[in-house]
């Protein structure tokens, strides 16, 4: 699973999925196994968009965000989520940082499939809100009239 | 004229602040930041986008100081955001992969999804529901459980829909009747960073417009309508629902399907048509479509839609018409500039008034001197 895919799971899915994966790897690496070398802190990301008329690019403003980094087994991470929760931060750098490293591919081998499962909860949900928004829908008809 | 530094006035300002807050805390609730983000959402969106600030609860916490004035929440935002560091820009949101909740077009009766309404405001009756008055936690336990069981119910007998709707306006693009829609990746210019000059880039102006003050861009956009502009729109289509916050890795940025995912912002987008009647030199007389574009953070609609009739007015510019001066339209939107501006004006100007008073009262003495000299010579 590509990095995209896996932190959507991750930042929208259950919060105990990220934790299982930390506990994992904090057990794996031992007492100071993980050094962080960014403090989890609250910055900015700017919002960039398409506008559709004549397809150019602009900033429709800025969002909260927390970042962190560490370092795992010689593999840098980085935890970016919207918001404040520097927990989260933590827990999604550490994430980064195991799947990127020299282990990643054991990591997808050992992850990847709950992954899948969690992503398609999130889009279960999504798809579920989608219903309900179709219930909206306007079922037009026309008015007969007699002329 | 210079300006001169008058002491005095400490202590007024200090028990002036205390008399504020202890104003705050006399008549206030112990209403967390939550309560306010779920009781006023659309205020929340608005503060947001006038601050250029997705952060949901800090606007709550700035609405709460501020007393609910969504002037002071926005400068307070403003303020907050300028002691952090930005080290990130999102890839391009794709506007195209939001997961609508909302999706209308005044242009077309049948578009491909269906005219979506989504929660909206614009079919009730605007009567005062007084229930809301005695409405206390029970209540709202009981009706959210209820609307909760009906949706719940009524969504499972409602077939898979699809992830993305097409445009609308894409069959006009189709047909020739609007501009294709083309990929321009010109690095956008940042409004924050830099002075207003004119003319000023497109991103600049539609940075301004997106975080203009709500009230300020709908009245604008409403003159233009009215006659101060040269122009009437169909919205083609109001689309709202969240989209995704990506960015690339900050070291060895790849593909989408290597950036990071951060999460999503409510959004709420217009593309509006107008007709344009061809060249102005007879080189063509077709009738076409124009496409004026608005974008605003959350349901803040009426001012995503006066946002793409100002984004029109300014493609044009022009000179006969307000509403079609840029300079007119992006200076005066700002509502941190424009609060701020007007209200410095009740702050001590004791000398520059002074100085107008003496000149004043020196053109009334000369007018009495000259009067006095013509009636002596008419004499």
């Amino acid at each position: 699973m590509r990095r995209y895919r896996r932190t959507r799971a991750l930042v929208e899915g259950d919060a105990n999925l990220v934790r299982e994966i930390v506990r994992e790897a904090e057990a794996a690496a031992g007492e100071g196994g993980i050094a962080v070398l960014d403090e989890p802190n609250e910055e900015l990301v700017m919002l960039q968009v398409r506008e559709t008329a004549q397809g150019s690019r602009f900033y429709l403003g800025e969002a909260l965000m927390t970042s962190c980094r560490v370092r795992l087994a010689g593999a840098v991470g980085y935890g970016l989520v919207l918001g404040g929760d520097r927990c989260r931060a933590y827990e999604l750098a550490v994430a980064d940082a195991a799947f990127s490293g020299p282990d990643g591919e054991r990591w997808a081998a050992r992850w990847d499939e709950r992954l899948e499962r969690e992503l398609a909860a999130v889009e279960a949900r999504e798809a579920d809100q989608a219903r309900r928004a179709a219930l909206t829908k306007v079922d037009f008809s026309t008015m007969e009239v007699d002329l | 004229m210079g300006y001169v530094a008058v002491r005095g006035g400490g202590k007024a300002i200090e028990a002036s602040l205390a008399l504020l807050e202890h104003e705050r805390v006399r008549s206030s609730a112990p209403w967390g930041t939550e309560d306010i983000e779920g009781t006023f959402p659309e205020l929340i969106d608005q503060v947001m986008g006038e601050a250029s600030l997705y952060a949901p609860r800090l606007a709550a916490l700035a609405l709460k100081q501020a007393q609910g004035s969504p002037d002071e929440a926005v400068f307070l935002l403003r303020a907050f955001r300028s002691t952090l560091e930005r080290p990130y820009v999102s890839r391009p949101i794709d506007t195209g992969r939001m997961r609508a909740q909302r999706r209308v077009s005044a242009a077309f009766k049948d578009v491909p999804g269906g005219q979506l309404l989504g929660a909206t405001r614009d079919y009730s009756h605007r009567l005062l529901e007084f229930d809301l008055e005695t409405e206390g936690p029970k209540e709202l336990a009981a009706k959210r459980a209820a609307y909760e069981r009906r949706f719940a119910e009524a969504a499972r007998e409602v077939p898979e829909q699809p992830t993305e709707l097409p445009r609308v306006l894409d069959y006009l693009r189709a047909e020739g009747l609007v501009p294709p829609r083309v990929q321009d990746d010109t690095a956008p210019v940042d409004a924050t960073m830099a002075p207003l000059s004119f003319p000023a880039p497109r991103s600049v102006r539609l940075q301004t417009l997106a975080r203009g003050m709500t009230q300020a861009v709908e009245a604008l956009g409403y003159a233009a309508i009215r006659g101060f502009g040269s122009s009437h729109p169909t919205v083609g289509e109001l689309r709202a629902g969240r989209a995704a916050v990506a960015v690339d890795h900050p070291v060895s940025p790849g593909g989408e399907e290597d950036a990071y995912y951060l999460g999503s912002v409510p959004l709420t987008e217009v593309e509006s048509v107008f007709a344009s009647e061809g060249e102005a030199d007879g080189t063509d007389a077709r009738m076409t479509f124009e496409v004026g574009y608005g974008l605003v953070m959350g349901r803040a609609e009426t001012k995503a839609i006066a946002m793409s009739v100002l984004d029109h007015c300014l493609e044009h510019g022009d000179a006969r018409f307000p509403t079609e001066d840029e300079e007119f339209v992006l200076y005066h939107v700002d509502g941190v500039e424009a609060t701020g501006f007007i209200s410095h004006l009740k702050l001590p100007h004791y000398v520059t008034f002074q100085s107008k008073l003496a000149s004043a009262r020196a053109t009334a003495a000369a007018r009495d001197e000259g009067e006095e000299v013509r009636d002596a010579a008419a004499l």
